[in-house]
């Protein structure tokens, strides 16, 4: 005979996993060529990265590298995941992924003892990345999930039936951009009964100002050997990408403290003169090409093309932004999301032109200028005194540095102003290395766990 | 290396020659004369041609929407000399903005062949940009000849702007090669930086098809710690600054393995330099 509380405990679970990881998370590799053009964190890559530093410093270069021979414009086909030799389902897609994210996920994939109704149930998640090609939209990249995802729940019913187990939908985690090529998939294309659930890490949940930052002014660390140190080196690059365009704020994006007019104009002192956007960032800030605090100089984005052309080609993926993010704006969350923030670092959450010069009071926003990395230089007649009163001024602007909470690239505004289960973390961890949190990924399986005992319930 | 252990033969990219080694191929990644990209369509009549021209149209009428989810209205249809041209616009009204360019696919009957031409037209520059892509239709042959060689054909006018990049390779072994990028403009649209400066400590002068530049190499002398990683890269890129009007020309070449390691055969780190060798010394103007 059976004993009746044995014949009612569950059978242990194999939990499907897909992880979804972050801009610049893919290694990537000329779709054509072959020639692999993104995979920093690996030894030998990163040593000739350093060799060849200075001698593909040229924006020019560095744009034929990631977007195509100057005149042609984006073309999501010029790369493609670098994956290995054997296809993505021989490694469930971990050579495609970017090193730097190998810790996290081979230790996802482990067996959790948990107590379901008074039983021990033992979890197996089985793990498959997801990379993508981040310099597409993130809608096409969204496209290829559902493969992943069935792949994942392939593998998991062959264990599950090989071992007696049960096995459930898989569910998502991702870090970073990879939560909106989640929610594109689930949300957007309509594919939410397809999962379980969904953990996001670190999102930029309607876009960071640090995409602003890092066209006016290029990037920092080592992602500026590739995507560039300065405004003419990012704009030749990822100012003509979809993936990177569609992490600028979107027209519901808030600060930490809930103000929606992220991009601001201070005097020598501080006081607020302007702010951006009155109601549409599209207009009045991408795909604006006339004011000093636009986000694209048209003359950088094709070094040695024609800029009239590039500015075209520009602003239809100014539209592919625009469209995705309208996509995203309402609750476009996957009905069973859980997600985590950092708060300890400096981050910034809008970004603040002021002058080096400390004096208070206006200057015009029609000014004549020039712009160079980082700064912006502003000449005319004084407001108040006009042509008649023959007072010339100057100034030059610079973007004031992070001060708000977050982790360092994504603010914690983010993580607040949802109305999804969202959790602060507050051990300072770094934005790239979000799942190298103790914190995280504490969070992630207990998580993972609830929506295991959620599903088999 | 004093003998050379592979075989070559000459091929052309644009207008130049170079060695590759014999079982290697010539795969054109991108060729475009005066901005407009060229794809030749192969022998065919004239009426084929315009066949196509008015297959493209109508496909375009009442608007489309390609794999990227654009709306791509058609503008108009027109013949031009020898150019059927199809004139598009992808529908930004959404977007709140004009602009001011529209993309054009110009089909052309050319000494028993079809080609088809792509780009953008600026309406502050549309005369001119339309003339320029007359001229680097008008001409173009089938076969090899004289001037400037793409994929099965070549254009023996000169013309304002040639851009070519061919990728050399084994078609048998993904994962090696020399890629090759060019761009000549007789008068250069606006100033163009310097394509040989540089100031890496571990760049070296080299001079290829006499024009001066730098190269610089690298090669790991540890086995992938992933599978498979970039083991050897070498890259030069030569040509001078230019100002607005002024004659320019770059010439850019990578080298690159991705393998286990540099030494998995066939083409050993020995080989790479072989064959990397014999391209930057031979690269010449045809």
């Amino acid at each position: 005979m059976v004993d009746s509380s044995v014949e009612r405990c569950p059978l242990s679970v194999i939990c499907p996993v897909v992880f979804i990881p972050g801009i610049m998370g893919s290694r990537l590799r000329n779709a054509r060529t072959k020639n692999v053009v993104w995979d920093p964190g690996v030894g030998g890559w990163d040593q000739f990265w350093h060799t060849l530093d200075l001698a593909i410093s040229g924006a020019k270069t560095k744009r034929e590298m990631l977007v195509g021979r100057s005149g042609s414009g984006f073309s999501p086909s010029y790369l493609e995941v670098a994956h290995g030799r054997r296809g993505w389902k021989a490694d469930n897609g971990f050579q495609g992924l970017l090193a730097t994210y190998s810790p996290f996920v081979n230790w996802l994939n482990q067996d959790v003892v948990t107590r379901i109704n008074g039983c021990v149930v033992m979890i197996r998640f089985v793990v498959v990345a997801y990379p993508y090609n981040w310099t597409n939209s993130n809608l096409g990249s969204a496209a290829g999930v559902g493969e992943a995802v069935a792949w994942a729940a392939s593998q998991s019913e062959e264990i599950a039936q090989r071992l007696s187990r049960q096995t459930i939908k898989p569910i998502i985690v991702t870090h970073s951009m990879g939560g909106l090529v989640s929610r594109a998939y689930t949300q957007t294309l309509g594919n939410a009964g397809d999962v379980q659930g969904v953990i996001h890490g670190a999102m930029p949940t309607h876009g960071s100002p640090e995409l602003y930052k890092r066209i006016r002014g290029g990037f920092e660390g080592g992602t500026r050997f590739i995507l560039g140190k300065d405004q003419e080196q990012v704009t030749a690059t990822a100012a003509n990408m979809p993936g990177p365009l569609e992490l600028a704020p979107n027209r519901v994006y808030q600060d930490v403290a809930g103000h929606r007019k992220w991009l601001r104009a201070l005097d020598g002192v501080g006081n607020l003169l302007h702010a951006w956007p009155n109601a549409d960032p599209y207009s009045e800030i991408y795909a604006n090409a006339a004011p000093w605090y636009k986000l694209v100089q048209s003359s950088l984005l094709d070094p040695g093309g024609n800029a009239g052309r590039a500015w075209s080609g520009y602003v239809r993926q100014v539209a592919k932004a625009k469209n995705f993010h309208a996509g995203l704006e309402g609750s476009s969350f996957h009905p069973n999301t859980r997600m985590f923030y950092g708060t300890e670092r400096k981050t910034r959450d809008h970004v603040a032109w002021k002058p080096m010069e400390r004096f208070a009071g206006a200057y015009p926003l029609d000014a004549e200028y020039r712009i160079t990395s980082g700064r912006t230089n502003l000449r005319g007649y004084h407001p108040e005194r006009g042509v008649a009163g023959g007072r010339t001024f100057g100034r030059t602007l610079q973007m004031e540095g992070p001060k708000a909470k977050g982790d360092g690239t994504v603010q914690a505004g983010s993580g607040i102003h949802v109305d999804q289960m969202s959790v602060p973390i507050a051990d300072g961890f770094e934005h790239q290395g979000a799942f190298d949190s103790r914190n995280a990924r504490k969070l992630t399986v207990d998580w993972l766990t609830e929506m295991v005992k959620e599903a088999i319930a | 290396m004093s003998e050379a252990s592979f075989e070559y033969r000459t091929v052309c990219v644009g207008r130049y020659n170079v060695d590759i080694p014999k079982n290697f191929d010539v795969m054109f990644t991108h060729t475009a004369l005066n901005g407009f990209a060229i794809e030749p369509l192969g022998a065919m009549s004239d009426s084929a041609v315009r066949d196509r021209a008015e297959a493209r149209a109508r496909a375009l009428e009442g608007g489309f929407v390609n794999e990227e989810g654009e709306r791509i209205n058609l503008l108009k249809a027109m013949n031009t000399g020898p150019l059927r041209i199809v004139a598009s616009q992808v529908d930004l009204s959404d977007l709140g903005v004009t602009v001011e360019s529209y993309d054009i696919e110009a089909f052309t009957h050319q000494n028993g062949a079809g080609y088809a031409l792509t780009g953008t037209v600026l309406l502050e520059t549309e005369e001119a940009d339309l003339q320029r892509l007359s001229e680097a239709a008008t001409g173009l042959q089938q076969g090899a000849g004289p001037g400037f060689c793409f994929e099965g054909g070549h254009q023996a006018q000169v013309q304002q702007r040639e851009d070519v990049s061919a990728f050399l390779h084994d078609p048998n072994l993904e994962g090696f090669g020399v890629e090759i990028s060019i761009t000549e403009e007789q008068h250069a649209g606006a100033e163009r930086n310097d394509p040989g400066g540089n100031s890496s400590p571990s760049a070296r002068p080299v001079s290829i098809a006499g024009l001066s530049g730098y190269e610089t190499r690298y090669a790991s002398n540890k086995p992938s710690t992933i599978g498979e990683e970039t083991v050897i890269q070498f890259f030069a890129s030569v040509g001078a600054a230019a100002d607005a009007g002024a004659h320019f020309q770059s010439i850019t070449l990578q080298l690159f393995k991705v393998a286990p390691s540099a030494e998995e055969p066939p083409y050993t780190l020995e080989a790479a330099t072989e064959i990397w060798a014999r391209a930057i010394t031979s690269l010449k103007r045809r």
